[in-house]
């Protein structure tokens, strides 16, 4: 199949994604009348903001109108959304930045079948916000920093041993290796020096200590085939609430509705998750993703084999839909094991 | 009884069907026969985006032997306490359970939310600990993960902050408890309220448990 050089390079090369970030303190935390000046830093697109907390606490340290804060109190905004640290930051880039995502060659024929090393290359290109030229390109994400009032019905609260956040993490890697293997056996069996060294790896954002681990969920020893792609669909919700929406199939005899409304959240997702297997139905074809997306979201991809209401965003590109979800999987996957695509509407 | 002639193929797991037909029989018990008992106030079935999910909701009394009440006792009576009134009664917490198919781990998952007399939400995991893991569950849950079985995650549907029940293991421990597979859908369910939802004081009534087995 595919060389064993190759998965190497385009991992490689999502790993080496980032997002230049502008995050300011937010003006009403600020001790001085003007703002402070901005903290400016690349983030890994496979890394997870609360790893920056303690940098950015201190470099705000000065600016602070309350210095009792702890950095496990601080929380990101985007236009008021905050922002989910349990989604890796390309995710979240690619959900709310509204930058327009690389697209690659259009004037190909879309009915064409490309090979996995067609679809690579396009993934390739799209997939990279170059080094040193993407800054140039790219405008910084403008991210606002706060330290008080979390936003509790939003985010999960972190905690200063950042635990939450490891627990988050592993329970996402765990769902990764259950839908791949059939069984959480292998994460569960790992020794706790794997798991240890695969959390820190993420952290340090070392792909040189992840990729033998992550080699070991891949292909377990001895262990099946893969049996399931770990891959969710997330596109903003159109509805304000999501109860209000929804029918009642059955109602209790107490029709007591002293239920508070959930809150009509800015930037409420809608998340699809189904049951992704690697080869077509029945057949010894690989599953693309226009497959899987035709089948999912038959709405918004009325053809397996082009975009024409909405398009597939992965780290910053659109997906080819001709793109086998195994290929995808071994080469595009985030950190946490998962493929997480977001769904951008056309036009 | 003959595996083959189960509705339950695939145990421990349980079907997207099988799962809305589990649930749709308990929703229909409780309509019956709810008034015979005070522990659950509300069962609902409730459909988001093709996605079937449970609602059960029970206030709990929280014994102030169990929990330093006073956080939880409303301040302005607290103030105002003049001796003349006798207050035996802890505060009352409503617990709402969702219960939600994990398309991953084709087993129920509990989701759950606890909120204080001011309708505040209790964020603070060893409160929750206290007022809702009976103390027989509680050494059996920490055991498990980083922090424990109970983690915090966003609520698939309303998106809020949320605890649940991590659902890795439920299919090994359904699977450990039976010699034979279950034979109805409700009857998985029954089970998996006595493995897992036991374990957060989610236990079905004996009233429902009742009418169930004539169900």
């Amino acid at each position: 199949m595919t060389a064993p050089s190759r998965p190497r390079s385009l991992l490689n090369q999502v790993w080496n994604g980032s997002i230049p970030l502008e995050i300011r303190l937010a003006s009403e935390e600020c001790r001085t009348y003007d703002q402070s000046d901005p903290y400016l830093i690349q983030c890994p697109r496979v890394s997870y903001w609360p790893f920056l907390l303690p940098r950015i606490h201190s470099f705000f340290a000065t600016s602070l109108i309350n210095p009792e804060v702890s950095f496990s109190d601080g929380w990101l905004s985007f236009e008021d959304v905050p922002l989910k640290w349990q989604y890796p930051m390309g995710l979240l880039y690619d959900l709310y930045a509204g930058t327009e995502p690389f697209r690659p060659d259009t004037s190909a024929p879309a009915a064409a079948t490309p090979t996995p090393e067609e679809s690579n290359e396009a993934e390739q290109s799209g997939a990279l916000p170059r080094p040193g030229s993407s800054s140039s390109s790219t405008q910084p994400w403008k991210l606002v920093l706060h330290f008080t009032d979390w936003p509790q019905e939003h985010l999960v609260q972190l905690d200063d041993q950042g635990k939450h956040m490891q627990d988050a993490y592993i329970n996402a890697v765990k769902e990764a290796d259950f839908l791949r293997n059939g069984s959480a056996k292998v994460v569960m069996s790992l020794s706790k020096q794997d798991s240890t060294t695969l959390y820190s790896a993420v952290q340090d954002h070392s792909l040189q200590s992840y990729y033998p681990i992550y080699q070991k969920f891949l292909k377990p020893p001895g262990g099946p085939a893969l049996r399931h792609v770990p891959l969710k669909l997330y596109m903003p919700s159109t509805s304000t609430s999501a109860t209000s929406t929804s029918t009642a199939v059955a109602a209790a005899a107490s029709s007591s509705t002293d239920e508070p409304a959930p809150p009509t959240a800015a930037g409420m997702l809608r998340i699809v998750q189904t049951l992704v297997t690697p080869l077509a139905p029945g057949g010894r074809a690989q599953n693309t993703l226009g497959a899987v997306l035709n089948t999912v979201l038959p709405a918004l991809f009325p053809s397996r084999r082009r975009n024409l209401l909405a398009e597939p965003v992965l780290h910053g590109a659109v997906v080819p839909l001709a793109a086998p979800v195994e290929e995808l999987l071994k080469e595009a996957a985030y950190a946490d094991g998962w493929l997480h695509v977001v769904v951008s509407m056309m036009g | 009884m003959k595996a083959s002639e189960s509705s339950l193929p695939s145990f421990p797991s349980i079907s997207d069907q099988g799962f809305v037909e589990a649930c749709m029989q308990l929703v229909g018990i409780y309509q019956s026969h709810g008034e015979f008992q005070s522990s659950w106030t509300k069962v609902q079935l409730d459909k988001v985006d093709s996605v079937t999910f449970m609602t059960i909701q029970r206030d709990i009394e929280v014994d102030r032997n169990v929990i330093d009440a006073d956080e939880l006792v409303d301040d302005e009576f607290h103030e105002h306490d003049d001796h003349s009134i006798v207050k035996t009664d802890g505060p009352t917490v409503r617990a709402r359970f969702t219960i939600i198919r994990s398309p991953t781990y084709q087993v129920p998952v509990l989701y759950f939310d606890l909120l204080d007399q001011h309708s505040k939400p209790v964020t603070d995991i060893a409160d929750v600990y206290r007022i809702l893991v009976p103390e027989i569950h509680r050494c059996q849950i920490n055991s498990i993960g980083v922090i424990g079985a109970i983690s915090m995650t966003s609520h698939p549907i309303t998106d809020r902050p949320t605890f649940f029940v991590h659902p890795c293991r439920t299919a090994e421990a359904l699977s450990n408890v039976v010699s034979n597979r279950p034979y109805r859908t409700l009857d998985y369910l029954m089970l998996w309220f006595g493995i897992v939802g036991s374990t957060l004081g989610l236990s079905i009534p004996v009233e429902l448990l009742n009418a169930s087995n004539t169900a």
